[in-house]
């Protein structure tokens, strides 16, 4: 036995002694004890309860409070949580809407804002902002991936918050990071942009601000208050870039998409034509960038509007002639002649200028190819001296095969 | 949930002991059911057949304090307003243990904040430290030096750990009986009895009588 236990012992001892003592001369317990420990306890029992009830009411004003100020501060006055599903369009009309997500994850659209959910998972989410602000809370595990989408615009997250603004009337596009990182590419930007805590990045109206503003660690300032500042080298490269037809679809971006533009980039070539009639064609050709008008061009030829896309060409030919705008031209009015018109002597003439102001240019075996097709149809002769020249520019190109059974080999 | 054994099987009975014995007919069950359905007569025979068992627990903590019956009745009160959180009525003796442990711990709490408010404002009635003891006129100078000297030691202990040493000590509870009725576990309980016994051993110097007790081997109680 310890010393502690033998010292408890005697000490345990001595209390017995006094507590038999005590007891002995207890009186038995009445009713009236047992009626009033009962009270005290009932008693005890509402007073808890309404402690209780005042510590949640507590509770809630204050959170209440706090998320009301957490909103106001990013203009945000929830009227509702909706729980996200994959293929949902969300849009809150005169107040906002917050959409919770499986993880934790928070989405809260503005008022006037609407949103598209394109997949959700556990831990991921794809998501379409179709117009207007979202304040996006991500919460971050291994697995994350979330991706917001804005127009031609994509953000990649793995965990953050920011809010994304979108505005596709006006091509105005910005992000602001609060916490976290995301990377933004797509649209005007011609490289993958990773935007920090702090910082903002914003795109406006004709390209005319683009600008990534604030320092890591500083909170990021309002969308409105984003000043103008000439666009950083690396997002908006020259326009004289040698960089093939397909590859500046997606990499060279001159100024800031007109609505036409927009919808003939997400493939909507009908509701393009739509809009750019709707703007005046004609004024378009007159006042439009020599890429814009390429791209109208095709969004006309893809609607089933040769005779439109056409138009745009010659007008890039009459506006930009010394330019590769117009060299690009020439070879799609080339391929229009061909394929539309099946006239193969106009589509022979323009496929031969594109050539003849683009010797070795990057689509020169294309025009050579295309040129010994249309060849084909006119004058033997003439397209077996082409197949010769093709197959000693490009003895293993696309119309090799067709050259050679031009020449009979 | 388990019985707290409340006397060690190496410990015979005290012939004081035998009042913990009930001397009601009524069983737990009937009386948990009579107390749930506001039955005062219920409530009497609980606080009759247990009043030993929850008076005993709290001496062993609190000495012969002056506020000993009003925490005898406050955790009765307690007991009888949280009955439906009893879901085994064979478990009331050790359910009533781990609440008069609590309101226990409340009080040795409570003294200990109104010691420190007491110290900032001024000097005023600073004899209420809960350390009166009573003691048999029989008790010779050194058991009441000694008991006085355990006292002002278990004093100046941290609750947790004054509750953990008290009850293992002076009651000799089984260490997971002591850690039940402390709602903690048995490596908790440990720790905390390690350190309470440290900090016993460090003072014990102070108090020649609490000393040579310690140091004495076998003996019979006084």
């Amino acid at each position: 036995m310890s010393r502690f236990a033998r010292l408890g012992r005697r000490i345990a001892a001595l209390q017995d002694r006094k507590l038999t003592a005590m007891q002995r001369n207890d009186p038995r317990p009445s009713l009236a004890l047992g009626e009033h420990l009962l009270r005290r306890a009932h008693e005890r029992r509402r007073q808890r309860r309404v402690s209780v009830a005042a510590v949640l009411a507590v509770a809630m004003v204050a959170g209440s409070l706090a998320a009301v100020s957490w909103m106001r501060k990013h203009d945000q006055v929830v009227l509702a949580t909706v729980r996200a599903e994959a293929g949902q369009r969300v849009t809150a009309s005169l107040l906002d809407i917050a959409m919770s997500f499986g993880d934790g994850s928070q989405v809260v659209l503005s008022s006037g804002s609407s949103v598209r959910t394109e997949m959700v998972g556990p831990t991921s989410a794809s998501l379409e902002l179709e117009r207007g602000r979202a304040l996006v809370h991500v919460m971050h595990t291994k697995s994350t991936h979330w991706t917001v989408h804005a127009g031609t615009y994509t953000i990649a997250v793995t965990g953050t918050r920011f809010r994304v603004d979108w505005q596709p009337e006006k091509g105005a596009f910005s992000v602001g990071v609060e916490e976290g990182s995301v990377r933004v590419s797509g649209g005007l930007i011609a490289e993958p942009l990773d935007i920090s805590a702090g910082q903002s990045f914003a795109l406006e109206q004709g390209g005319t601000a683009s600008a990534l503003v604030g320092k890591p660690g500083v909170p990021a300032p309002p969308a409105d208050s984003v000043p103008e500042m000439p666009p950083p080298p690396s997002l908006i490269p020259s326009s004289d870039t040698d960089v093939p037809v397909q590859a500046r679809r997606s990499v060279f971006r001159r100024s800031a998409a007109p609505s036409w533009r927009i919808e003939a980039e997400a493939g909507h070539y009908r509701e393009a034509m739509e809009e750019a009639e709707r703007r005046g064609f004609d004024g378009i050709c007159r006042d439009a960038s020599g890429a814009d008008l390429l791209t109208l061009a095709e969004a006309a030829r893809y609607a089933g509007r040769a005779d439109r896309a056409e138009q745009a060409l010659k007008a890039v030919r009459t506006r930009f002639s010394r330019g590769e705008d117009a060299s690009m031209a020439a070879y799609l009015l080339g391929r229009i002649a061909a394929e539309s018109r099946r006239d193969h002597s106009d589509a022979a003439h323009w496929f031969r200028t594109y050539l003849a102001e683009r010797p070795g240019g990057r689509l020169s075996r294309e025009a050579e190819g295309r040129l010994l097709e249309s060849l084909a149809f006119m004058d033997r002769s003439t397209a077996r001296e082409a197949a010769r020249v093709y197959l000693d520019h490009y003895p293993s190109g696309p119309h090799a095969a067709f050259a050679r059974n031009l020449l009979g080999l | 949930m388990s019985l707290i054994r409340l006397v060690p099987p190496d410990r015979p009975r005290t012939a004081d002991e035998t009042m913990l014995e009930p001397r009601f007919d009524s069983d737990d069950y009937t009386l948990i059911a009579g107390i749930r359905r506001g039955d005062a007569s219920a409530a009497a025979t609980l606080f009759e057949k247990y009043h030993g068992l929850v008076e005993r627990t709290l001496v062993r903590i609190l000495g012969f304090d002056s506020e000993l019956a009003d925490t005898v009745q406050e955790t009765f009160i307690r007991a009888l307003g949280s009955t439906r959180l009893l879901r085994d009525p064979q478990a009331l003796p050790s359910w009533l243990i781990r609440i008069s442990v609590c309101a226990a711990s409340d009080l040795i709490r409570k003294r200990k904040r109104r010691w420190w408010l007491q110290l900032f404002s001024g000097p005023q009635d600073m004899a209420d430290q809960g350390d009166v003891w009573f003691f048999d006129a029989e008790a010779d100078m050194e058991a009441r030096q000694a008991l006085q000297a355990a006292q002002a030691i278990l004093n100046s202990l941290p609750a947790q750990e004054r509750v953990a040493f008290s009850l293992r000590r002076f009651d000799g509870m089984e260490l997971k009986d002591v850690a039940q009725a402390c709602g903690c576990s048995l490596a908790t309980i440990k720790r905390r009895l390690a350190r309470a016994e440290a900090r016993f051993s460090a003072q014990t110097h102070k108090y020649p009588a609490l000393d040579k007790w310690l140091a004495e081997k076998g003996g019979e109680e006084t």
